[in-house]
């Protein structure tokens, strides 16, 4: 994304910012504001005067206050600590957007963009990956959250399966797992909340996940199976049922131990009659050869499907500029 | 609406309209003589009666046949997830889907990121006998680089039964949607719907065009195209038309026959053959007789 406009940018403590735009201002910050949580507001000496005659910064803390829309994204997992930008949008100022991050010692940044394209410029120029050779999607366009889940746990495992054998001083020209092992890993997996590896980075870097139901079932396995994640196979010396890695699961397991960072997730809210409901979620991990993009799908029965796509960076701008357009 | 055919009810059709086309053409050309003649509007008058008549005994018969093809949902767009389906005649290559020059296919669910449709056939025994000309494609699937060069194009191929035939759809899907690029002839036609506008200020948007690949233009190594994330396939017989993005196992790898694009015509079956496309006098292996051959079949209509 070429030509994009740089921030205006302000930094104050949160307290202070609170503050500025709900005692100075008069503002009164509604459910989408990252100021309804805010600590209580710090008066000082401190000379808000000129804060209060800049333009930007009146602009930026109305967005701030009072958003028809705004989008949680957070970035990390990986070898990354999970950091988190808020963006907020009030049609009726313009297209102008508002990002927010609170740093652990409560230092505020607040920046004025011009639209939410040159955010998302930034975001891509920042923690998308660079690659513009399109690449193999192993996993269909749409599949159950929980098959996903599984998805990412066997990509996970690869790299898992890996380290053990290397400290093991095991050299293995095929790979495998047995289905226990499998289910066990996940299961801890999914309780450590350890960001280093996929699929807890699913989990906690998508914002709004914990509002999502699982009920993972013994068949939604057979999804590894169907997509040549896994092969079905006999172990010879013992006779015991592995799981031996396929094409698709080799290949992103490779992809992902050799090549993953960090990754991002986006939760966009809108405003409606009944206050703020989440309208997109999408996660994104990139690696050397793809962006790996998955969109969840709410349906009507409440279950959720991922739309998961391999994209090159053009095509992941776009679809993220598409996708941005349209809740906007 | 779907009201399928009885198979001695499509066969009365399919052998009835040909016979009206025939008498219609023989009548119209009386109809033209009688009035370039100078013959008054009371000689000409049962003549249009006729026309009339078969036109309306045709057009309901045509009805009667498109009515009665099956929608089969056949592939998948890689992009949304959503299921292709398509009006299609898929018990002989003797219907009038695959006439290539005139076909009549009722319109099929596309997603919005349709992009365009191809295919190839391998025929399972002898062709159905049917006067129009029938091009259903290579023996093999294959892909169009020419297409898939293009990052938001992938292509799918599938399989479905065409009679005693085996049938590979091969469909394009662009998101976002690609305008303005030359696509290529609907399967088994010699034409596609474009949407937009190949050549801006002299064609408005919306316009058959026709373009029918070169054959060099195909690529039958699909290979590296599914490890490149272009092509991805669906099973044989895979109602739920799961999509597949590994190589491993796929079966439409290196299938046996033949890679040229054939035509079939009064149960007669035969191949593009480039050679004769690019025939030299002053090539050595050119043929004279052969060609004068081949222009006496084609002037005869037999081509």
């Amino acid at each position: 994304m070429a030509g994009r406009k740089e921030p205006v940018t302000f930094e104050l403590k949160m307290g202070e910012l609170s503050a500025v735009i709900t005692k100075q201002l008069g503002l009164t910050p509604n459910s989408g504001s990252l100021l309804q949580r805010a600590p209580e507001p710090e008066l000082r000496d401190a000379d808000f005067a000129q804060l209060l005659s800049d333009g930007d910064f009146l602009r930026a803390a109305r967005l701030l206050a009072e958003p028809d829309l705004y989008v949680v994204n957070r970035i990390g997992g990986g070898s990354m600590a999970p950091e988190e930008v808020r963006l907020y949008r009030k049609k009726s100022e313009g297209e102008d957007v508002a990002a927010v991050a609170v740093a652990p010692d409560g230092t505020c940044t607040l920046q004025l963009y011009a639209d939410y394209r040159d955010y998302l410029s930034w975001w891509a120029d920042n923690f998308a990956g660079k690659n513009e050779e399109t690449m193999a999607n192993y996993i269909p366009p749409t599949v159950s959250l929980e098959q996903f889940l599984i998805i990412l746990h066997a990509v996970d495992c690869y790299r898992r399966v890996t380290f053990t054998n290397m400290l093991n001083y095991v050299y293995a020209n095929t790979v495998y797992i047995t289905g226990a092992e499998f289910a066990r890993t996940m299961a801890a997996s999914l309780k450590s909340g350890d960001i280093r590896w996929l699929l807890p980075a699913f989990t906690a870097i998508l914002p709004g996940f914990a509002r999502f139901n699982i009920n993972i079932v013994p068949e939604d396995v057979g999804v590894l199976l169907e997509h040549n994640f896994f092969i079905n196979a006999r172990r010879a010396e013992d006779g015991e049922d592995v799981m031996v890695f396929g094409e698709a699961g080799r290949n992103m397991g490779v992809e992902f131990y050799r090549s993953w960072l960090l990754s991002s997730g986006f939760e966009i809210n809108v405003a409606g009659p009944d206050g703020f409901t989440a309208a997109e979620n999408i996660f994104i991990a990139p690696t050397a050869l793809a962006n790996h993009f998955a969109r969840l799908l709410p349906q009507e029965d409440g279950k959720v499907l991922v739309n998961h796509q391999a994209y090159t960076r053009e095509q992941l701008e776009l679809k993220l500029a598409e996708i941005f357009a349209k809740t906007a | 609406m779907h009201t399928p055919l009885s198979d001695e009810e499509r066969r009365a059709i399919l052998e009835r309209l040909p016979r009206l086309d025939a008498e219609y053409n023989e009548l119209a050309r009386q109809l033209a003589d009688l009035e370039e003649s100078g013959e008054d509007g009371s000689g000409t008058g049962p003549l249009r009666e006729q026309l009339a008549d078969i036109a309306k005994e045709a057009a309901g018969l045509l009805r009667r046949y498109t009515d009665s093809l099956p929608e089969r949902p056949l592939s998948r767009c890689p992009f949304s997830g959503q299921i292709l389906s398509l009006v299609i005649d898929d018990r002989g290559l003797d219907g009038l889907w695959w006439n290539h020059h005139a076909p009549k296919r009722p319109p099929g669910r596309l997603p919005a990121t349709f992009f365009a449709l191809d295919g190839a056939l391998k025929l399972e025994e002898k062709p159905e006998k049917a006067p129009f000309l029938c091009a259903p494609g290579p023996d093999v699937p294959f892909v169009l680089p020419r297409l898939l060069q293009f990052t938001q194009v992938r292509a799918v191929v599938s399989s479905l039964k065409i009679g005693p035939h085996t049938a590979y759809p091969i469909v394009y899907y662009a998101d976002p949607m690609l305008y303005g690029e030359k696509r290529v002839n609907d399967w088994g036609t010699d034409r596609y719907w474009e949407e937009g506008n190949l050549l801006p200020g002299v064609f408005g948007p919306g316009e058959y065009i026709s373009l029918t690949p070169d054959p060099e233009e195909y690529d039958f190594d699909l290979k590296p195209w599914i490890r490149r994330g272009k092509l991805l396939w669906i099973a044989p017989g895979d109602q739920r038309l799961v999509l597949h993005g590994h190589a491993t196992g796929c079966p439409y790898l290196d299938l046996p026959g033949s890679r040229r694009l054939k035509y079939i015509q009064n149960g007669e079956v035969w191949e593009d053959d480039p050679e004769y496309e690019t025939m030299d006098e002053n090539d050595p292996a050119f043929d004279l007789e052969h060609f004068r051959r081949l222009v006496e079949r084609y002037e005869k209509g037999e081509v």
